[in-house]
């Protein structure tokens, strides 16, 4: 470990506002109302497959995937379906939710976990398990899983498992509660994982130099240590986490002939659920801080608690927040409405007092360069800016709007408070549909 | 059932900034030149106070009405308080007090706000109201007193050094500081001192002598405009601007750079080829006001490394060319307003920053 490797160009350095490690992991109360949208997944919403006043078990199915980018959602809790609702959608729009009150028993919660000799089962019997149990990618953008591994005309040559440990970013923790809560089930996950790959190397991508995971990476019981695995320790900078950054931050000046899969740590502790506890993903680790939260912690939650559940069981707020964020300041949503629940995507919710976010009004650009030496994908936003502004789309795009990641590091230096990311996305949109976009790939 | 679940969800991100905002940069530009400032008044008296006062009032007085009618609510964020402080700077001492109010007026209300105002600028408006000072009033801003410390030189009359140097030069040859000194410039006795300590402690260690008459330049116990005065506070403060990235570096060192070297080899006048004095010309006129605070305004001067650096080589070779060649004594703000115009050239002709963009264009997204 004698290099600490980072991406080449932009991005930003801040001090980490994540809770320090050996914060406690608290269980969240299960919720006694639990509202579950039928889209917690990057595609089309889940095809509702039970009805109002049906009873369902916990963990039972409640909505099955339909099509591509769809995943299968199963209830968190046991219970009485009281009502359909419509709630505001994360990707837009709205989206329709199951309103679950509880009832009857639970099936495993307090039971000890059976473990499944998944050691016996074909790739594709692990692959199918993941798609059952409606794992989706915990990096944000809520891919099912299943279709980021599956290789159904075995066209994917050799390729690199990069098991990401990175967090989404500055204040979120929950990738550190999971590496310390679980880190035998991430172990057994990164074997999985393996099992359903083949991955000619598997790497773990560190950034804090006290992760449990750089002296101890892989399995060691004897007799058991399968394919091999390396710790690398990556210095911490936004926005990392990013694949291309990533891969970037890992290979260093060479580039790599081997495709390289990206999964985070959540993600690999949901496949260990799914196949080794055959659990379908209804539970998260959740970051409930920012500075206008009491006593900011990290809770282990069922999806479908309301967010003011969550903030309620950290002691509420010790002053008046500015906003509530969902999935951290840099990316994420805000949100007015504290029955929000939580989803399958969510990581974080954020507090955050104006203190911190240091608003002010827009003023005209200052051309102080700050934003291109910030962009990691080497854009000048200033530039895309002017010419979203001008209306000229076509021109932004082929300035490279179109490798604009969203990553926020422009907007977050910007003296003049320009709304830059939210012109990247908005002109994307309208570009993408006007079909003169160039660049975007799947 | 809840009718507020409608539109919830703000997309906004990012939620959390810097600290920085345009008026914070445009306050610590404006800290930093105070130092300078309560040196000046130290040096002249009261008087510096009213005339900075007044081309500071007018500029935001201009400012507050055109952004009423053109666009609301940009009095607040410093930037004409700048410019009202910077053109406060550049006049002399005994200014009539008509002269800064009408070229912040015009700074403000043609230069600035004829293209839109901030983020619009074709000049720097501080500098453009510099120039139609000296275009229109050139007797009333070449005239000079003397500062404190210099006892015994005629107050009116008195020269600047580079002002001196032009008719002192005229058919001698030598180093600047022996011919101002031939020509009854007047060393005050803080400097003889000071350059007496100095040589005994520090320097006679190092076998090197400074001449007398440097001190004077540096602390700007010399006649000259009001903000240019204090050499070594311009020099602190934009060390805290590069510091704090407020002023890019690029600019400054190469308009230092450039402009040393010319100096070094053809002298501000009297020197002989290949030896100019390069301190002299360092210390004297508005250079480092200039360079470090006019020059770097973010606004009026281009974005990728290149286009600074070639644009602060730009600066400091016209800065030389006037002060050389030039009709007056003093070129610099005309300097910066003429690389300020070709900024929009340099920004897009420049080809490292284009192709660095259309490689990333062709690449797509990038996961
Ligand atoms: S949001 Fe887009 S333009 Fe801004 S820094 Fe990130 S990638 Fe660059
Ligand atoms: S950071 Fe903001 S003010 Fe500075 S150049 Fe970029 S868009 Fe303009």
């Amino acid at each position: 470990m004698t290099v600490i490797r980072t991406f080449k160009y932009g991005g930003i350095t801040i001090p980490p506002k994540r809770l320090p490690i050996e914060y406690p992991v608290m269980t969240a109360f299960l919720p006694t109302d639990a509202l579950i949208p039928l889209r917690q997944h990057s595609g089309a919403p889940a095809r509702r497959v039970v009805e109002v006043g049906e009873s369902i078990r916990e963990g039972q199915l409640v909505g099955k995937a339909a099509g591509a980018g769809s995943s299968n959602i199963h209830s968190p809790i046991p219970g009485i379906v009281t009502s359909i609702q419509r709630l505001p959608d994360l990707q837009g729009g709205q989206v329709e939710a199951l309103a679950v009150a509880l009832e009857g028993s639970f099936d495993r919660l307090g039971r000890k976990p059976e473990t499944f000799p998944w050691k016996g089962m074909s790739k594709h019997q692990i692959l199918r398990t993941i798609a059952d149990k409606g794992v989706v990618e915990d990096d944000g953008s809520g891919t099912p899983l299943f279709e980021r591994l599956h290789d159904p005309k075995g066209t994917r040559g050799a390729c690199v498992l990069v098991i990401s440990c990175l967090e989404s970013d500055p204040w979120n923790s929950s990738g550190l509660a999971i590496l310390k809560e679980r880190g035998e089930a991430i172990r057994e996950g990164i074997a999985i994982l393996q099992r359903g790959l083949s991955p000619v190397r598997t790497l773990i991508a560190v950034d804090d130099p006290e992760s449990p995971f750089l002296d101890r990476p892989a399995r060691t019981e004897p007799g058991d240590e399968g394919p091999s695995v390396e710790a690398v320790l990556l210095e911490p900078r936004y926005p990392q986490d990013l694949p291309a950054l990533l891969k970037e931050a890992l290979s260093g000046k060479k580039a790599p002939s081997e495709e390289m899969i990206v999964l985070t740590v959540g993600t690999v502790a949901s496949v260990y659920d799914a196949v080794a506890l055959n659990r379908p993903q209804i539970e998260r680790y959740i970051t409930v801080t920012g500075d206008a939260v009491k006593t900011p912690g990290i809770l282990r939650a069922r999806i479908g608690t309301s967010i003011g559940e969550l903030l309620e069981e950290c002691g509420g707020f010790s002053s008046a927040p500015e906003c509530i964020v969902l999935n951290g300041p840099f990316r994420g949503s805000a949100v007015a409405d504290l029955d929000f629940p939580i989803l399958k995507t969510t990581k974080s919710v954020v507090a955050l007092t104006s203190a911190e976010t240091h608003r002010h009004r827009t003023t005209a650009c200052l051309r102080c360069g700050r934003c291109i030496l910030a962009c990691p994908m080497r854009l000048d936003p200033s530039r895309l800016f002017k010419c979203i502004v001008r209306r000229q789309v076509a021109e932004a795009v082929s300035e490279g709007l179109g490798a604009c990641t969203e990553c926020g590091s422009c907007a977050y230096l910007c003296p003049a408070r320009l709304p830059l990311v939210q012109a990247f996305s908005l002109a994307r949109k309208g570009a993408f549909k006007a079909g003169a976009a160039g660049g975007k790939t799947a | 059932m809840k009718s507020n679940r409608q539109g919830v969800l703000v997309s906004a991100a990012p939620f959390i900034h810097v600290r920085e905002s345009t008026a914070s940069l445009m306050l610590l530009i404006i800290t930093c030149l105070l130092p300078s400032l309560a040196w000046s008044v130290f040096l002249f008296g009261s008087d510096v106070l009213v005339i900075v006062g007044v081309s500071v009032a007018s500029a935001m007085a201009a400012e507050a009405g055109l952004s009423l009618v053109r666009r609301p609510g940009t009095l607040m964020d410093g930037t004409a308080l700048l410019t009202g402080l910077l053109i406060g700077f550049s006049m002399p001492p005994s200014v009539p007090l008509y002269i800064p109010i009408l070229s912040s007026v015009f700074a403000i209300a043609v230069v600035k706000w004829s293209f839109g105002g901030l983020g619009a600028n074709w000049m720097n408006p501080a500098m453009a109201g510099v120039v139609f000072s000296h275009v229109n009033w050139p007797g009333a801003l070449n005239s000079w007193k003397a500062p404190r410390f210099l006892t015994g030189v005629d107050g009116v009359s008195s020269v600047t050094p580079l002002g001196l140097l032009r008719s002192a030069s005229e058919n001698v040859e030598g180093p600047p500081m022996d011919l101002l000194r031939e020509a009854g410039y007047r060393i005050s006795s803080l400097d003889k001192a000071l350059t007496a300590r100095l040589n005994e402690g520090i320097l006679s260690g190092l076998g090197a002598r400074l001449p007398e008459g440097y001190v004077d330049l540096a602390l700007g116990i010399r006649p000259g405009s009001l903000g240019e005065m204090a050499g070594l506070f311009l020099l602190a403060g934009s060390i805290i601007l590069v510091a704090r990235r407020v002023v890019r570096w690029e600019i400054p060192a190469a308009c230092a750079l450039v402009f040393g070297i010319l100096v070094r080899l053809f002298g501000t006048g009297s020197e002989p080829l290949f030896s100019g004095d390069v301190l002299f010309a360092f210390f004297t006129g508005s250079f480092l006001l200039v360079t470090f605070f006019c020059a770097t305004d973010p606004s009026t001067s281009p974005m990728s490394r290149p286009g600074l650096l070639l644009y602060g080589s730009g600066v400091g070779a016209l800065i030389f060319l006037f002060r050389r060649y030039g009709a007056g004594s003093e070129g610099s703000a005309y300097a910066v307003i003429i690389m300020n115009c070709l900024v929009s050239l340099l920004d897009s002709a420049l080809p490292a920053a284009r192709s660095r963009r259309r490689s990333v264009a062709s690449q797509g997204v990038g996961n």
